[in-house]
């Protein structure tokens, strides 16, 4: 245990290593061939150890069963400890997930963190004693989980993850967000859009926060994609912090540096909406595509509109665990991992009806 | 834990018994209010909260309360000087992210390491203290406000040191700290046992007890009595600070790691503990025994409302609520409790 949580954060340190240093490359000019071959290198390095990538690679293998099974005829009670309930996503994966409960006769007691660690673990310490059949979890952040994971364990509770989870621990089943997933899907349908292009595309990308593994995961994933097709240029990355404001800040400077951009990525729709701010702001608005990712509400009317090209949906993962609690307490056997990418959204798929995902 | 508001410098000895049996029974009365809204509590859950009236969840809540109530006997002594500390949050994240920091990179981790870590938290936090207590009375700057500056700065300090991510601690003998037992009792229930116990001794036993309610009570009357006021407001909040920094480590060895991004709004816990025990934020008036009450009414209300899968907001408009009563409550005891002399 020591050691793998020793090899947890140098992992996380090579990680965030990775990025400052590739965030620091200047990448500015055009790129030899050698060079993009270095930067995919790069990005698969620092891809190796994502959890989101690592999960979606593994996603439906590997099977693990719960310690006991419900006995014939009794309710299954099922704690859902979640890190908050301060913004709609969080508030939707309670919604969804007590809708599946529901369905499936099944009861579900939420208990929000209230965005603190300390009070987060302090519920799943209370829940404990309430002895449930399943504790579902989507942690404010895995550090320090060890020792209330294995009361669980010893008390033959089993536990799993939803949206966030842990590489190296004994959860039964984490349906885990497809970060990594995203980033690709945005980049192959970015690579299809451009495919008549005769010049390389000029493309900034907008991160999320630095060497958070989302943010790693979702660029990365991008960035690799248009790289492998040949037909882009990254002239910039900027960190936007998944923020509006500091996203159109960062926009700000990459318009300053490069006002030849064509193509600007952001990591999350607030980081696309922010480059939008700046975009029009430099009275350049319509000349530059924007892609996003997360397909919530605000970006919906930008799509239609035109100002955005397309975002990915983010969907909550918590119904899907909710079934996989169920059927492993019925006697059967569930994935270790799963992850379920959501669906592209463009401007005809919501003439088609797409509906935000938060 | 008995009685010494009563002041030393009082100038009209003649009124002294009076006024400070007056005053005695009237803390006797908020204390006993407390207990009787607790114990009222206590039975209501025991009835309608399923699995309340267990040893191991009665057990839990002592230790989820224990690391609210170790700050609070220091936020207690700010208050007493009619002072107020809003840098505890941050200070707990960064005394605890400290600590962490020195275990991280040990492969094993024996007591005198854990002793280490213990100090080098409990030092930070001293050290925070000891910058209020110079900003507040050296530089004259009120200590809503210098507290607030150090809140924002120290926090930064605590992201600062490692980047904003938490740093994990090998799990050992740092977290039996946190989760650990001796006998039947959690191991920070014990600590803050002993930390109640120091406070107690600080504030009743102790010269600079009396002299912490004198300044509390009026700071120019203490003064011209010849009370180095500087002097204590400084002791107090090195003393309040090192309290911080304990529970930080408590925190830390709980989470066995160190959060440099939690405990956003900790000290606001921390001071409603303190409130609804019964101290006055004009100072001079309130005592530990009302802080420790406070911090468990709070705890346990909080605790019931989980069991019984009540929705987060109500939980923390229900809080709300509670705090307001039990001052409301108190100001009626208190203007009786003059009346009545």
């Amino acid at each position: 245990m020591k050691r793998k949580q020793a090899m947890r954060i140098t992992a996380v340190t090579a990680l965030a290593a990775a990025c400052l240093s590739a965030c620091a490359d200047d990448s500015g000019g055009s790129a030899s061939a050698e060079d993009v071959d270095a930067r995919i290198a790069e990005i698969n390095k620092s891809l190796e150890d994502n959890l989101y990538v690592k999960a979606a690679a593994e996603s439906g293998e590997g099977e693990n069963t719960c310690p006991k099974t419900l006995p014939e005829g009794e309710t299954a009670e099922i704690v859902f400890s979640i890190e908050g309930l301060s913004h709609p996503f969080l508030v939707g994966q309670v919604d969804k997930a007590k809708a599946k409960a529901e369905e499936q006769g099944a009861t579900l007691t939420v208990i929000s963190g209230d965005d603190d660690v300390n009070k987060q673990l302090n519920g799943v310490e209370t829940a404990l004693g309430s002895n449930p059949d399943a504790l579902m979890m989507m942690p404010a952040n895995t550090e320090g989980l060890g020792p209330i994971l294995q009361q669980y364990e010893d008390a033959q509770i089993p536990y799993f993850f939803t949206q966030k989870g842990l590489l190296e621990s004994n959860a039964t089943n984490q349906v885990l967000a497809p970060y990594g997933e995203e980033g690709k899907i945005l980049g192959e349908y970015v690579v299809e859009h451009y495919a008549d292009s005769e010049e390389p595309v000029k493309v900034a990308l907008i991160s999320g926060i630095t060497g958070d593994v989302s943010s790693v995961a979702r660029t990365g994933s991008f960035e690799r994609e248009l790289l492998e097709s040949g037909n882009f240029e990254i002239v910039a990355e900027e960190p936007g912090e998944y923020r509006r404001e500091e996203s159109q800040t960062a926009m700000d400077s990459i318009l300053a540096a490069h006002p030849d951009v064509e193509l600007v990525f952001g990591a999350n729709d607030e980081g696309a909406l922010g480059a939008l701010q700046a975009i029009k702001a430099a009275g350049k608005g319509g000349e530059i595509d924007v892609v996003g990712i997360d397909g919530q509400s605000d970006i919906f009317p930008a799509i239609e509109s035109g100002d955005v090209l397309a975002t990915v949906k983010h969907m909550q993962t918590a119904p899907y665990v909710v079934e996989n609690i169920m059927k492993c307490l019925s006697g059967e056997a569930v994935p270790a991992f799963q992850v379920f990418p959501g669906d592209l959204v463009d401007a005809a798929a919501i003439e088609e009806g797409a509906e935000p995902a938060f | 834990m008995t009685m010494t508001e009563k002041s030393e410098l009082s100038p009209a000895s003649s009124t002294r018994r009076t006024r400070g049996a007056a005053r005695l029974s009237s803390m006797n009365l908020h204390d006993f209010g407390l207990l009787g809204a607790l114990l009222l509590l206590v039975c209501v859950y025991a009835i309608i909260a399923p699995n309340f009236l267990t040893e191991f969840n009665l057990l839990n809540v002592l230790r989820q309360v224990s690391i609210v109530a170790i700050a609070a006997v220091g936020m207690t002594t700010v208050i007493l000087i009619a002072g107020i500390d809003l840098s505890v949050g941050s200070t707990v994240a960064f005394s605890g992210t400290l600590a962490a920091l020195f275990l991280t990179e040990r492969t094993e981790i024996g007591v005198i390491a854990v002793l280490i870590a213990v100090t080098i938290a409990v030092l930070a936090g001293a050290g925070v203290g000891l910058l209020n207590g110079l900003i507040i009375g050296l530089l004259g700057v009120p200590a809503f406000i210098a507290t607030l500056a150090t809140l924002t700065g120290v926090r930064g300090f605590a992201l600062l040191l490692t980047e904003a991510k938490p740093v994990s601690v090998p799990v050992g003998d740092y977290s039996w700290l946190g989760t650990g037992h001796i006998g039947p009792l959690p191991v920070p229930v014990l600590i803050m046992a002993l930390v109640f116990f120091i406070g107690y001794v600080l504030l009743s036993r102790m010269k600079i007890g009396r002299r912490i309610y004198a300044v509390g009570g009026n700071e120019s009357a203490a003064r011209l009595s010849g009370v180095r006021v500087t002097r204590l407001i400084l002791f107090v909040y090195i003393f309040a600070g090192a309290c911080t920094g304990l529970a930080g480590c408590l925190a830390s060895a709980r989470l066995s790691s160190g959060q440099p991004a939690g405990f956003i709004g900790f000290e606001l816990d921390v001071i409603a503990a303190v409130v609804v025990g019964g101290t006055s934020l004009m100072g001079g008036r309130g005592r530990l025994s009302g802080t420790f009450f406070g911090a468990l009414l709070i705890g346990v209300l909080g605790n019931g409302l989980t069991l019984m899968d009540v929705q987060t907001y109500w939980k923390q408009i229900l809080t709300g609520i509670v705090i307001v009563v039990a001052i409301v409550v108190d100001g009626i005891i208190r203007r009786r409790g003059s009346q009545a002399s």
